[in-house]
C-alpha cells in the first residue's frame, strides 16, 4: 500500500473518531438541558449587580431587557459565538455582533429574542445597532440612548422621569401601555419616534429639522390639549 | 553508471510490460534502444528517468534511486519523451527561467543550436512548427550538459537534413562523462551514432552489445541473388538485393546494417546464441 | 528548502501563465460587478450581509477555479513528465503551489474586491468605512481558513486526478460531505435515542426538535476550540502533506 493511501486512512481513522468523541460531548451537553424549561434553548449566565448597560452589535436578533428580581443574561444557544460581555464598575458592556437588516423589516421580524436580560435596577441604557424591548420598568427614572440606525420598542414601562435621546438615524417606538411622569425627547439625525401608546404628564424636546414623528390619536389629541 | 537489476514492470497483473531486466549503461557511449512499437523501450526509459517506479528490482543512477526524484538526480538527467511539451512563452524566456534549474547549461552552445536551425529567440513555442519545437527542445536538452541524456524516438517528426543535424549536434556534445540513451524504431535513424545496440522484444533484452564487437562477429552483405548455405545466419530480401548476415571468421571491423541485425535478431534465435 | 530555486517556480509560474492571469483578473473583476449589480436591482430580495454572500462566492469560485490551475501540466502526460523533472524537490513545488493559490491569490482578490465594492457602494450608500466590508467581523475570518481547506482539497484532486480534476474533486467533496452528514446523524441517532434530529453539522453542533421548538445543542468552548483549530488547522496541512506525498508517488 501507498504511504499517501495509508496516511489517508489514518486521516479517516481520525475523522471517524472525532465525531464519535464530539458526538459523545454534544450527548453530555443534550442531557443537561432541562426540556421542561421554557427557556431551554438559552444559555444563562448570572451578573453582579449593574445600573448601566451599553450594547452594540448588529440587529438581526431583537434583545429583551426587562425589570425581574435577579441579574441575568440569557443567550440563543445557536447565537452564543456571538456574544461576549464585560462588566466594568456599573456598567455593563455587551456585544452582540452578526449580520444586519434593512430597518423597515426589522418590525416584522419573527426571530426569537437573541439576549434576554433581567435586571434588577437600571438607570441607563445605551444602544448602538440593535434591535432591543425594553418592558416592565417602573417607578424609577431611566435614560435612553439610540445609536447608529438601532431600534427600541417600550413596552409596558410605568417611568417617572424618561430621557430619551435618539441619533444616528435610530427609531423608537411606545407601542403598548406606557405611562411617563416627565418625558423628555431629544431626536436627531433622521431619526424616526412613534408615539402609540404613552401617556405623559409633561414633554419636553429637543427636535433637529429633519427628524419624524409618528402619532396615535390618543397623543395627537394630547398634544394638541 | 546506470545500473538495471532484475526489474520488472507491470500495470496489472495482467499487464506485464518488462520481465526481470538486467543491463549496464557506462559513461561515455552512446546507446540505441530499438525495438518494435511497444516493445518495452518507453518503459524502460520512464524507469530510468523515474516516471515510472520498477514493480520489482533495482535501478541505480550515478548512486541515485530515480522512484526518488531527488534534485541532484534530475539536475543531472535530462528525458526528451516521444510526446514533448514546451510552455507556451518566447524561446528567449523560456531560456531565462529553465536554464537556472541545470548549473552545467551552455547559452552559447544552445544559441548556436538555434543558429543552425534557424530559429529566432523572440518566436513563442507555440508558433513553431512541430519540427522546430522538437529542435528547440533537442537543443535545449543538449545545452543542459546533464550527465545522462535520454531521448525517446527523437527522429520522429524532422525532416531529412534535420535528421543528419540531429546526429552532428548529439557527436559535438558528446562527452566521456556523459551517457546518452537513444530510443527508436526507426533503426536507419541511429546509424553511424551509437556506440552499443540494445534491441528488445515483448519487454525482454534479446541483444546488447556493442557495435565494433558486433562488427567483428558478424559479416553483413548485400547480395543480387538469394544464397542458399549453411553459413548463413540471415537472410531477407532488400530493394538492392538480399542482405545477408554471415559469421565473420577474419575477425576485422566491418560496417553493421543495424536494420539487418534488428530484423535478423526479432527473427532469428540462432543469431542470438551466435552472438 | 531553497530559496533560489523557489523564487525560480514562482517566476516560472507567473511568466507562464501571465496572459492567463491578467484575463483572470478581468474575468474576477466582471464576475463581483455583476453579483453587486444583482444584488442592487433586486435589493428587496436580499438582505442582511449581502456583502458578505458576494465575497464568499466569489473568493470560493475563482478560488477554485484558480486553485485547480496549479500543477496545470498533470493534464497530459507529457507537460507530467516537464514538470517532474523539473530540478526542484516535490516539496518545493507544492509549496510555492500553495503559496501563490493562497496568500497571492487572495491579495488580488481582497485587491478587487474592495475596488468593486467601493466601485458599487460609490454609487448606492456612499463610500464610507463603516459600509465596507469587515472580514474581521463576526467571525467572517472563518471563511479564510476554509479556503484553505478548500484549497487543500482541490489541489489533492488536481495531483490525483488527470481529467477534468475539478469537476470530480467537487463530486467528491459533495459526496464525502453528505457521507459525513448521515454518518454523524447515524452516531447521534445511535448515541441518544428517540430525539427528533433536525440537522447536524459534524465537529460542531446539532438541532432537534422538543414540542414545535428547534432546540440547538452545541460543543462546550474547549472542545469547540480544539475541532476548530482541527478542521481550520490541521485538516488543510494534512491534505497539502498529501499533495507532497501523492506528487512524489505519481507515475506518469
Amino acid at each position: 500500500m501507498k504511504s499517501s493511501n495509508i496516511l489517508l486512512l489514518v486521516l479517516c481513522i481520525i475523522v471517524l473518531s472525532g465525531m464519535i468523541y464530539t458526538n459523545v460531548v454534544l450527548k453530555n451537553e443534550f442531557q443537561k438541558i432541562d426540556l421542561s424549561d421554557n427557556l431551554k434553548n438559552y444559555i444563562s449566565h448570572s451578573m453582579e449587580s449593574f445600573s448601566i448597560l451599553e450594547i452594540k452589535g448588529s440587529n438581526g436578533y431583537p434583545i429583551e431587557i426587562n425589570k425581574g428580581n435577579t441579574n441575568d443574561v440569557k443567550v440563543l444557544r445557536s447565537r452564543i459565538n456571538h456574544f461576549s460581555q464585560r462588566l466594568f464598575g456599573d456598567t455593563l458592556f455587551i456585544e452582540f455582533t452578526g449580520s444586519n437588516i434593512p430597518l423597515d423589516q426589522t418590525y416584522s421580524m419573527k426571530t426569537p429574542p437573541g439576549i434576554i436580560i433581567e435586571v434588577e435596577s437600571l438607570s441607563e441604557i445605551r444602544t448602538s445597532q440593535t434591535y432591543n424591548r425594553i418592558s416592565n420598568f417602573s417607578d424609577q427614572d431611566l435614560n435612553i440612548t439610540l445609536k447608529n440606525s438601532s431600534i427600541t420598542e417600550v413596552v409596558n414601562c410605568n417611568l417617572n422621569i424618561l430621557n430619551l435621546c435618539s441619533n444616528d438615524d435610530s427609531q423608537f417606538v411606545f407601542s403598548q401601555n406606557n405611562t411617563v411622569h416627565s418625558l423628555q425627547i431629544t431626536m436627531k439625525d433622521n431619526s424616526i419616534g412613534r408615539f402609540e401608546d404613552i401617556e405623559f404628564s409633561t414633554l419636553n424636546h429637543t427636535l433637529d429639522d429633519n427628524v419624524t414623528l409618528v402619532l396615535s390619536k390618543n397623543t395627537f389629541v394630547k398634544l394638541r390639549g | 553508471m546506470i545500473q538495471i537489476d532484475n526489474v520488472s514492470f507491470q500495470y496489472s497483473k495482467k499487464m506485464k510490460i518488462l520481465t526481470s531486466l538486467n543491463l549496464t549503461f557506462h559513461p561515455g557511449k552512446i546507446y540505441g534502444l530499438l525495438g518494435k512499437n511497444g516493445a518495452g523501450k518507453s518503459t524502460v526509459i520512464k524507469n530510468i528517468t523515474g516516471m515510472l517506479f520498477p514493480t520489482n528490482g533495482t535501478i541505480n543512477v550515478f548512486g541515485s534511486s530515480p522512484r526518488k526524484r531527488e534534485v541532484d538526480f534530475l539536475k543531472d538527467l535530462f528525458f526528451v519523451p516521444e510526446e514533448y511539451y514546451l510552455p507556451n512563452i518566447s524561446i528567449q524566456k523560456l531560456i531565462h527561467i529553465y536554464k537556472n534549474f541545470y548549473p552545467k547549461f551552455d547559452l552559447e552552445q544552445f544559441d548556436s543550436y538555434l543558429d543552425t536551425f534557424l530559429i529566432s529567440k523572440d518566436r513563442k513555442t507555440n508558433d513553431l512548427s512541430l519540427g522546430q519545437k522538437k529542435k528547440v527542445l533537442i537543443g535545449f536538452a543538449l545545452s543542459t550538459n546533464t550527465k545522462i541524456l535520454i531521448m525517446d524516438e527523437p527522429t520522429n517528426g524532422l525532416d531529412i537534413p534535420s535528421k543528419i543535424t540531429f546526429r552532428n549536434m548529439i557527436n559535438s556534445s558528446f562527452k566521456e562523462d556523459r551517457i546518452i540513451i537513444i530510443s527508436s524504431h526507426q533503426v536507419r535513424d541511429l546509424d553511424e551514432l551509437i556506440d552499443q545496440i540494445i534491441i528488445m522484444d515483448n519487454g525482454q533484452i534479446l541483444l546488447s552489445k556493442e557495435k565494433e564487437q558486433i562488427a567483428k562477429q558478424l559479416l553483413f552483405e548485400i547480395n543480387e541473388k538469394e544464397e542458399v548455405s549453411d553459413h548463413i545466419l540471415y537472410q531477407e530480401k532488400v530493394s538492392t538485393g538480399y542482405g545477408i548476415i554471415k559469421p565473420n571468421k577474419t575477425g576485422t571491423n566491418n560496417y553493421v546494417d543495424i536494420e539487418l541485425l534488428f530484423n535478423a535478431i526479432l527473427s532469428n534465435n540462432e543469431l542470438i546464441n551466435q552472438l | 528548502m531553497n530559496l533560489f530555486i523557489l523564487s525560480l517556480l514562482i517566476q516560472r509560474q507567473f511568466k507562464e501563465q501571465r496572459r492567463m492571469y491578467g484575463i483572470s483578473l478581468l474575468v474576477l473583476f466582471g464576475m463581483l460587478s455583476l453579483m453587486f449589480l444583482l444584488i442592487h436591482q433586486w435589493q428587496d430580495s436580499f438582505s442582511g450581509a449581502v456583502q458578505n454572500g458576494v465575497f464568499i462566492i466569489g473568493l470560493f469560485v475563482s478560488g477554485g477555479i484558480f486553485t485547480n490551475s496549479m500543477f496545470h501540466e498533470f493534464s497530459n502526460s507529457s507537460s507530467s513528465i516537464w514538470l517532474l523533472s523539473l530540478p526542484a524537490k516535490q516539496s518545493e513545488k507544492v509549496i510555492v503551489s500553495i503559496f501563490i493559490s493562497t496568500v497571492l491569490f487572495m491579495i488580488n482578490y481582497l485587491t478587487i474586491f474592495y475596488l468593486v465594492e467601493s466601485i458599487y457602494l460609490l454609487n448606492t450608500k456612499g463610500l464610507e468605512l463603516k459600509n465596507m466590508l469587515n472580514p474581521i467581523k463576526d467571525d467572517f475570518y472563518i471563511f479564510f481558513f476554509l479556503y484553505l481547506l478548500f484549497n487543500s482539497a482541490i489541489l489533492l484532486g488536481r495531483v490525483v486526478f488527470i481529467k477534468h480534476s475539478l469537476l470530480k474533486t467537487l463530486l467528491v467533496g459533495i459526496l464525502l460531505f453528505v457521507c459525513l452528514n448521515y454518518l454523524n446523524n447515524v452516531i447521534l441517532e445511535i448515541l441518544i435515542p428517540n430525539m427528533n434530529v433536525v440537522s447536524s453539522i459534524p465537529f460542531s453542533s446539532f438541532q432537534f426538535v422538543n414540542n414545535g421548538e428547534n432546540i440547538h445543542v452545541f460543543l462546550p468552548t474547549h472542545t469547540d476550540r480544539i475541532t476548530s483549530i482541527f478542521v481550520r488547522l490541521l485538516l488543510p496541512i494534512t491534505l497539502w502533506f498529501l499533495v507532497w506525498m501523492k506528487l512524489k508517488e505519481k507515475q506518469i
